[in-house]
């Protein structure tokens, strides 16, 4: 019995050479959305990258920056909540039209990450984006890694050893699950194993439909 | 050569808690003159004028040096707003840059607040909890999904499929 087309193509993707950096079409796609939008306010939960800075805040009219990972690795270190990480970030609501979660759910138990996407609904406006990225399944990053982009959309893998956070590897589906209050916009896996997804938050009304 | 430099210094432990420090009387022409608030001194209250300002002590209030540049050392402390041409943070600070030109944070840097500027440079690991807003005198031009970027990706996973090959 012959394999369904798409998963004949990832199985082929997955024995693919090995390369640390690609070019991200979720990026491109999420900023190119957002250029239809006034006003674009960013929020980048991700590690702190000259990069990413720089990229973003010249295509934003503001960019909010806020290291989620190194603060979840203070929490763990104090033996603390994990909510801790975020629970006294004080953004209004429905004031982001986009934010970068980057792989921050993959260091998080299904538990946290589900109250985490929770409070990011709190904070995107009707119809704002989120960038989520996800590692290799079969190869769990350790040490942590961040991602850094540049001008041509490239991302590159950062290693970042002072990080000390668990991984809880998820399959498509299951991180699919754990974003149920967005709608998928598109998703894309790589030759390294890193998989991209972009999501929407629909205003309430189109929810209840 | 003498090299133009006013150094702030007192005893340890003293604080000092002058409202204004005027240092305006600093000629412009003195470009490559500088303000070093030291390590051991304390200051609350405003300063503004016409010369660079290094800050390896603590200060809390207002710095208004709009033509110059700021930098807040490695042992450096400042809470308040700091107005400035170019502002350099190496050390903690809370509060708010406005800055015509550059604002650079390198790693050792701590930060929660508000930037405005010309431009920005972060160096990775700086530990950073902020609002930044850059003035937009150019429009970039923000590249098109491209052919070459589409030709290294190998698929495109739909809810449905991703969720085939879990199961």
């Amino acid at each position: 019995m012959s394999l369904p087309d798409g998963e004949r193509l990832m199985d082929d993707l997955l024995s693919g050479p090995d390369t640390s950096t690609h070019t991200s079409m979720i990026l491109q796609l999420f900023v190119e959305l957002l250029g239809q939008r006034k006003r674009v306010c960013l929020l980048d939960l991700g590690p702190i990258i000259g990069t990413n800075i720089a990229f973003f805040s010249h295509r934003a009219s503001r960019l909010c920056v806020c290291d989620l990972f190194g603060r979840l690795d203070q929490a763990l270190s104090r033996k603390r909540p994990l909510d801790e990480a975020w629970r006294n970030l004080n953004y209004p609501p429905a004031h982001f039209d986009g934010i970068l979660l980057w792989d921050f759910l993959d260091h998080l138990e299904n538990v946290w990450a589900l109250r985490m996407v929770q409070v990011m609904s709190r904070w995107i406006k009707p119809e704002g984006m989120v960038v989520v990225l996800s590692g290799d399944q079969q190869r769990p990053q350790t040490p942590v890694t961040a991602f850094g982009v540049d001008d041509d959309f490239r991302l590159q893998e950062k290693p970042i050893p002072r990080l000390h956070l668990p991984v809880y590897p998820r399959q498509n589906r299951e991180v699919m699950a754990l974003m149920h209050a967005f709608s998928s916009i598109k998703s894309f896996i790589y030759r390294n194993g890193i998989r991209e997804y972009l999501f929407r938050f629909e205003s309430a009304a189109k929810r209840s439909i | 050569m003498f090299e133009r430099r006013k150094t702030i210094k007192s005893e340890e432990n003293i604080e000092s808690t002058e409202k204004h420090i005027e240092i305006e009387s600093i000629p412009m022409a003195l470009k490559e003159g500088k303000t070093i608030i030291g390590e051991h001194i304390t200051i609350e209250g405003d300063i503004r004028g016409q010369e660079n300002l290094i800050i390896e002590g603590s200060m809390r209030g207002k710095i208004a040096l709009e033509k110059h540049h700021v930098m807040v050392g490695p042992k450096g402390r400042f809470e308040g707003e700091i107005q400035a041409d170019n502002v350099t943070i190496s050390g903690h600070l809370i509060g708010n840059i406005f800055a015509s030109g550059k604002v650079k944070i390198t790693k050792e840097a701590d930060f929660s607040g508000e930037i405005k500027a010309k431009s920005i440079a972060v160096e990775d690991g700086a530990f950073l909890k902020a609002i930044i807003e850059l003035e937009k005198d150019t429009k970039k031009v923000i590249p098109a999904i491209g052919k070459a970027a589409r030709e290294e990706t190998k698929a495109t996973i739909t809810p449905s499929v991703a969720a085939g090959r879990a199961n």
